[in-house]
C-alpha cells in the first residue's frame, strides 16, 4: 500500500511503498534525497518526522541517540510508512567537526 | 622479502547481525566459518586458505574496526613494532588468541589515524577447491562467489592525515606508492593515494575527506563478466548499488560500488589492473582530471560518493 510523504523543507510530494524505507521511496528523485548509503552507516539522511505513523528498524547510535529517536529525529532509510506522513531533512549532523569547514574534500 | 604480505580481515560493526549473515552468505557467496557466543560472525572466501577474512560484530553502531595485515613470519613482528616505535607511533602486543584464530597481533594507531593489526598466523583452512588437482572454481556457492578480500580504501581528516598515511606506509611498512592525486599549489599535497605490498596496484588506499572512516573494502572478481553477473545478483535481490559497473582510471579495475545491510561500502575489484614493481614510477592525477581517475567511462563525480561513509568506532 502506497502512502503519500510531504518532505516538509522541499515542499514537495512523493508517494511511498509500505515495503519501501522513505530513502529508497523518495530517492528516485534526487532532488528531494541526499544521496547516501541506504541503510544507516552515513548519516546523510536523517530526519525529523512532524506527522504520521510508521514503523523503523535499528537506529545507527553514531547519528541517532535514543534521546533523538524519542523525538521522531531518524534515519530516512531505516523508517517505513504506515499512513500519510509529514517530514523534513535535517543536516548532516557534525561529529567530529571543528574540523569540517577547514578540511579539503576529494573533488570539492 | 619478508615483512606485510596482504590485507587479512575487515573487522566491522554491524547493526543487524542475522540479516548480515543472508547478505553476505547468498550476495557475496561466502561461508561462516566460527560464531562467538556474543553473536560476532567470522566469515570467509572459497578462494582464500586462512580461516577468514571478514568479521562483523553486532552493535548500536554501523562503524568500522580495524583493518588486519598479514606479514610473512614471527619475527616481522618484532621487526616491525621497533620499527614503528622508532618512527614514533606506540604499539602494543596483543597476545595470541585475542583476535580470533590469530597469533600475537601487533597493534597501532597509523598516523592516518586508522587502527591497525598485524599478525603473521591465522588458522589454515585451505581453498574449497583444496591443493592437490584442483577445479578452476567451485561447482557450490551461492551468489557472486567472491574470491578473497583485496584492499580496502580509508578516509582520513584532509591530505595532511592522507601525507601523513601514505609516508608512514612507504616507509615503515615498505608499501609502493603506485598512484596519487595530487592538488593545492603546483601539486605540492597529496588527496589521496594507492599503495602496494603486493604486486597489484593496490592493497591500501587512503583519500581525503571531513572525517576519519571507512569509504570500502574490496573482494576480488576475475573480469567484466563477473563484474556484470554480479550487478545482476545484486539487482535481484535488491542491494543498493551505488556505483554501477565501471572502469576505474586509477588502478585500471573493473568496479561496482554498492552497500551491505548496515550501508557500508563494497566494492567488487576485478582484473589485476597491471604489474607493480619496486622501480615502476608513481602514476599521479591532476585535480582537474581526478574524477576522470576515479570513474573513468564518466569522468564526473557521482553523488555523495566522497561524502557518505562510515566512521571509525574509537574516535
Ligand atoms: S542513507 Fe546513509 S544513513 Fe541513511
Amino acid at each position: 500500500m502506497k502512502h503519500n510523504i510531504l518532505v516538509r523543507d522541499k515542499s514537495r510530494n512523493h508517494t511511498c511503498h509500505e515495503d519501501k524505507s522513505l530513502m529508497d521511496g523518495l530517492n528516485v528523485y534526487e532532488n528531494l534525497v541526499p544521496k547516501g548509503c541506504h541503510n544507516g552507516a552515513c548519516g546523510v539522511c536523517k530526519i525529523h518526522i512532524l506527522n504520521g505513523e510508521y514503523s523503523k528498524s535499528k537506529m545507527n547510535r553514531r547519528y541517532i541517540s535514543q534521546e533523538d529517536e524519542d523525538k521522531n529525529i531518524v534515519l530516512a532509510c531505516k523508517v517505513f510508512p504506515k499512513t500519510d506522513m509529514e517530514i523534513e531533512f535535517l543536516p548532516k549532523p557534525k561529529i567530529l567537526s571543528a574540523l569540517e569547514k577547514k578540511v579539503y574534500i576529494l573533488g570539492n | 622479502m619478508g615483512g606485510i604480505m596482504r590485507l587479512g580481515h575487515i573487522d566491522l560493526n554491524v547493526l543487524d547481525i542475522e540479516k548480515s549473515r543472508e547478505y553476505y552468505t547468498n550476495i557475496m557467496g561466502m561461508v561462516v566459518v566460527r560464531e562467538d557466543s556474543d553473536g560476532t560472525l567470522y566469515l570467509k572466501c572459497w578462494d582464500e586458505w586462512d580461516k577468514y577474512s571478514l568479521v562483523l560484530r553486532p552493535s548500536d553502531e554501523a562503524t568500522f574496526n580495524t583493518a588486519a595485515y598479514k606479514v610473512e613470519s614471527d619475527e616481522d613482528i618484532d621487526d616491525l613494532k621497533a620499527k614503528i616505535e622508532a618512527y614514533g607511533v606506540e604499539t602494543e602486543i596483543l597476545p595470541e588468541g585475542e583476535v580470533a584464530e590469530c597469533g600475537r597481533t601487533l597493534k597501532f594507531t597509523a598516523p592516518s589515524g586508522h587502527i591497525f593489526h598485524l599478525y603473521a598466523y591465522k588458522t589454515f583452512v585451505g581453498k574449497d577447491v583444496g591443493d592437490t588437482n584442483p577445479r578452476p572454481w567451485p561447482f557450490e556457492g551461492k551468489g557472486i562467489k567472491a574470491h578473497w578480500i583485496d584492499h580496502t580504501l580509508l578516509m582520513c581528516e584532509g591530505p595532511e592525515k592522507v601525507m601523513a598515511g601514505t609516508k608512514f606506509f612507504q616507509e615503515v611498512l615498505g608499501f609502493k606508492l603506485a598512484e596519487q592525486v595530487t592538488v593545492g599549489p603546483e601539486g605540492s599535497l597529496q588527496a589521496a593515494t594507492w599503495l602496494a605490498r603486493t604486486s597489484t596496484p593496490h592493497d591500501i588506499a587512503f583519500v581525503a575527506g571531513p572525517h576519519t572512516g571507512m569509504h570500502h573494502f574490496a573482494y576480488f572478481l576475475d573480469g567484466w563478466n563477473d563484474i556484470l553477473r554480479a550487478a545482476d545478483v545484486m539487482a535481484m535481490h535488491n542491494v543498493k548499488i551505488d556505483v554501477t559497473p565501471q572502469r576505474h582510471g586509477i588502478t585500471r579495475g573493473e568496479t561496482i560500488y554498492f552497500f551491505d545491510p548496515s550501508g557500508h561500502r563494497l566494492e567488487t575489484f576485478a582484473g589485476l589492473g597491471y604489474l607493480v614493481q619496486p622501480d615502476m614510477p608513481t602514476i599521479t592525477w591532476t585535480e582537474e582530471e581526478l574524477w576522470r581517475g576515479i570513474f573513468y567511462h564518466t569522468g564526473a563525480e557521482d553523488g555523495a560518493f566522497t561524502t557518505a561513509y562510515t566512521l571509525s568506532a574509537y574516535k
